[in-house]
């Protein structure tokens, strides 16, 4: 049964995005969101919830419960300048390059979004949190190919990209799924994930394993009872901040108004912490939350991560491919899912390379891996020296809510994955 | 409602644009969910969004969505949008939006909506428990139960001179079941919370968790396959895209079983699916995608019919993720025919019911299908078995033999409904069959 436990929080918010996208037919669309709500929770034995639209943030003063000490409700956004035409000047590279390799249909999306946000907590001083977002996304379909390959850039700072980047791996991933050999994998083999977005493996596989909601219900494959216990290799180690990454930087607490006592989930494959909110923190009796997250104010927050970094080892990352036999080095990556219930999972990856007598071979196009989490995560068998940060594209899906994540990490190889073309099981 | 969108429409005409088009939607919901041994967490929300598209004389249209406008935030809305116009000379679709619908009368309303509260979500789980208890479903356990009502009003007008409206209900019942190790959300969606059955509910979850076998299935060359309406509608909602008007044209000079009809028809009573026009106000109605085994149209919304050069078939739908509307479907279905699972059965002798389908690889040659079902010999049903089946859009329906009564329909962006299906697999290799 639940312990008696009282929390009223309010949160205001008000997003606004701009998108603007042209694809290969010349078509383009160019649209502009805001939306302005009001979120109050009244969690005791009960747990109510109400989600309010609004006209403006100033609407939630007579509604709110909680007390403003500074007397306003306004969220300040930065000026936004968001222009198609520029857009289109500035990714010229980009656009010329898509018009170069020709595939069969390609579409560039460029967004920006802001978000403020004001979060009430009765008896104490209002927070307010920024997080502004810039992102382009690529998407090409080759010629006899079914889906959609994507790559992609997010940054906190502007809508400038990358674009000698951005050109390079679109003709990178253009040639290996052009030119990509179908490769039958019989048993498990090593896999190689690239520095930065290959991270998002260990989001998936671990991060979700070790959120409070999960574990409250008994969905996870770790307990409570877990904690400081060695879980994973001892290769591993997980960390929730870095002080040189900015990528959250205007987000200063969760959407509860907390901020997690540690930043240390996993140290060495001994489990430390979990990533909990206050009511999961409450019913599991732990001493950490402050990772409280929900998509805009008409859901509700759920436990889930926001940044997850995995420490470096001390191996150059070309000894990981050398000393790899035959096995996958895999440099983008898609998206996956993870069966608590069967303790297994799949990840899309968007560009793979073969890998042989410990040399990068054959290209493999879209490959899956798969494999049993604890397992898999038992079998991080060496990490590089080459710590990086995402491209700043990693997103987390979790109960229909979407929320950007980030993930760091350097080379990593793990063992024994199952590596397929098939989608799901 | 009516006085914003017509704020909106001058205010859009003001700021110079040729045609303007607002969509609104204002939604009341009430969700309920509670887990073993916890009280119900309760989350009301009221959300009012208006979405406009905006054309210039020539080019691609611009839009925008605003929570709850004001006069302020429509002008600095359609300020934003149209200080950045991009130089375009080609034709646009504006002139096709519609300034008239006739109305149809479609049952999708529940005038019991504002009486289904907490007090009738907790009596609906007693009666779930209940069930739980006093029927043989050995192992099965509810690990979740989450009730949502949905109270939608739609709102549409643009400056050819369209002004309708129309409100409809949602009824949402997700059961989480487990089943040894197996787990498994089991959702349904109704317009009247009356038309929930929770012992069907509940015997669709453990038919389908207890289909979940790693044992594979011993055959002959042939395999009578009878998919039930759930794996069916799973495949026809994977196939369904060949109906949408940019698709591949090769496949509709194939003449198909003539046992075969295949509808979309926004305007069946009672059904999720149904609204009396789409989102653009285009009203539509019964559409054979296939009549007797023929391909005979597919389906658009006005973009996408501008395009192809054609006219809009009523199915632009405004999704939440996306401003604009897209091609989708109401309720297909395929037609049912006067024969029962029985007769099914009968004809086969033995073969594989198929109760659950996931897509397990889309190859460039077709699609690869993970099958779990139970084996049947005449009309009984055996143990459960798992397999594997490759099959592609044109060789699926060919292979298609006998179609039953029992229609249902399975809710997830599209209504979509199948009645059972009798088809013959051809075995490829071990525990791999193709269709």
């Amino acid at each position: 049964m639940i312990k008696d436990f009282n929390l009223d929080v309010d949160l205001v918010e008000q997003t606004e995005t701009w998108y603007f996208s042209i694809n290969s037919r010349d078509q383009k669309e160019h649209l502009y969101k805001k939306i302005t709500g009001l979120l109050q929770r009244e969690i005791n034995k009960n747990q109510i919830n109400k989600s309010i639209e609004l006209s403006a943030t100033s609407d939630a003063k007579p509604l709110i419960t909680g007390s403003i000490t500074s007397g306003s409700l306004k969220i300040r956004n930065k000026e936004m300048v968001f222009n198609p035409n520029k857009i289109l000047r500035d990714n010229e590279p980009v656009l010329n390059t898509l018009r170069e390799l020709k595939p069969m249909e390609w579409k560039m999306i460029v967004r920006a979004r802001q978000t403020g946000r004001i979060i009430i907590k009765k008896g104490e001083k209002e927070k307010k949190t920024y997080f502004t977002y810039f992102s382009i996304l690529i998407k090409l379909r080759l010629k006899g190919q079914r889906s959609f390959i994507e790559i992609g850039e997010g940054t906190v700072q502007s809508l400038k990209f990358n674009q000698d980047g951005l050109c390079s791996r679109l003709k990178k991933i253009h040639e290996n799924h052009r030119h990509s050999k179908s490769h039958l994998f019989g048993d498990k083999v090593p896999v190689i994930l690239n520095a930065g977005d290959g991270a998002i493996i260990f989001h998936e596989l671990l991060g979700h394993a070790l959120e409070a909601d999960y574990i409250y219900h008994g969905q996870s494959p770790i307990s409570r009872e877990d904690i400081g216990k060695p879980i994973i290799s001892k290769n591993v180690t997980l960390l929730t901040s870095d002080p040189n990454d900015n990528f959250f930087k205007g987000m200063s607490c969760d959407d509860e108004g907390e901020t997690p006592g540690s930043a240390v989930l996993v140290e060495n494959g001994v489990l430390l912490n979990l990533v909990a909110d206050q009511v999961y923190k409450n019913r599991l009796n732990l001493g950490n939350c402050g990772h409280s997250r929900v998509e805009d104010f008409s859901k509700i927050p759920m436990p889930r991560m926001f940044a997850l970094y995995l420490k470096p080892g001390d191996y150059h990352p070309n000894e990981l491919i050398a000393s790899t036999r035959y096995g996958v080095y895999a440099s983008e990556f898609g998206d996956g899912k993870v069966f608590f219930d069967k303790g297994v999972f799949y990840f899309n990856i968007r560009e793979a390379w073969l890998i042989q007598n410990g040399k990068l071979a054959d290209p493999l196009g879209s490959i899956m891996v798969r494999g049993n989490i604890l397992e898999v995560l038992n079998s991080v068998n060496m990490t590089a020296n080459d710590f990086r940060f995402d491209k700043g594209t990693s997103y987390c899906f979790k109960n229909g809510q979407t929320v950007n994540v980030r993930v760091g990490q350097p080379t990593v190889k793990i063992d024994n994955l199952y590596v397929t073309r098939e989608i799901n099981d | 409602m009516i006085k914003t969108l017509q704020t909106l429409l001058d205010q859009g005409k003001k700021t110079g644009f040729s045609t303007v088009e607002t969509f609104a939607e204002t939604l009341e919901k009430h969700e309920y969910e509670c887990f073993p041994d916890e009280p119900p967490s309760l989350h009301a929300s009221d959300t009012r969004r208006v979405t406009v598209r905006a054309f210039w004389e020539s080019g691609d249209p611009v839009g925008f969505s605003l929570s709850k406008p004001n006069p302020d935030s429509i002008k600095s809305a359609f300020s934003t949008i149209y200080t950045t116009h991009l130089p375009d000379e080609k034709e646009n679709y504006g002139h096709l939006l519609p300034g008239d619908v006739k109305k149809t009368a479609v049952n999708i309303f529940d005038e019991s909506f504002h009486t289904v509260d907490v007090h009738t979500f907790n009596d609906f789980i007693d009666g779930i428990n209940e069930i739980m208890i006093s029927s043989p479903f050995q192992g099965l356990k509810i690990q979740r139960i989450h009730l949502a009502k949905t109270l939608k009003k739609i709102y549409i007008a643009n400056t050819n001179n369209l002004n309708v409206k129309y409100r409809k209900t949602n009824f949402n019942l997700i059961l989480s079941f487990t089943l040894g190790v197996n787990r498994m959300d089991i959702s349904e969606n109704r317009v009247f919370f009356r038309q929930f059955e929770p012992f069907k509910i509940i015997s669709r979850g453990f038919n389908l968790l207890n289909s979940l076998t790693e044992a594979g299935v011993s055959a002959g060359k042939q395999m009578a396959l009878i998919l039930s309406p759930e794996a069916s509608a799973f495949i026809l909602r994977e196939f369904s895209q060949y109906f949408k008007i940019s698709a591949d044209k090769e496949i509709m000079n194939i003449h198909y079983p003539s046992i075969l009809n295949l509808v979309d028809n926004p305007v069946m009573d009672d059904q999720v699916g149904s609204v009396p026009f789409d989102d653009e106000g285009v009203q539509s109605g019964e559409k054979y995608l296939i009549r007797k085994g023929v391909f005979s149209s597919v389906i658009s919304d006005i973009a996408s019919a501008f395009q192809n050069k054609a006219r809009s078939t009523g199915n632009g739908t405004r999704n939440d993720r996306s401003l604009f509307p897209a091609a989708e479907f109401s309720n297909l279905y395929i037609k049912s025919t006067v024969l029962s699972l029985k007769n099914l059965m009968a004809d086969a002798g033995e073969g594989v019911l198929v109760s659950l389908l996931k897509l397990k690889a889309i190859e460039n040659s077709g699609y690869l299908f993970s099958a779990y079902g139970y084996r049947f010999s005449s009309d009984e049903l055996l143990e459960p078995v798992h397999f594997y089946f490759r099959t592609s859009f044109r060789s699926y329906f060919l292979k298609i033999l006998k179609i039953s009564k029992e229609i249902k329909f399975f809710y997830s962006s599209a209504n979509i409904g199948s009645p059972y299906i009798l088809l013959e697999a051809r075995k490829q290799a071990d525990n791999l069959f193709e269709i």
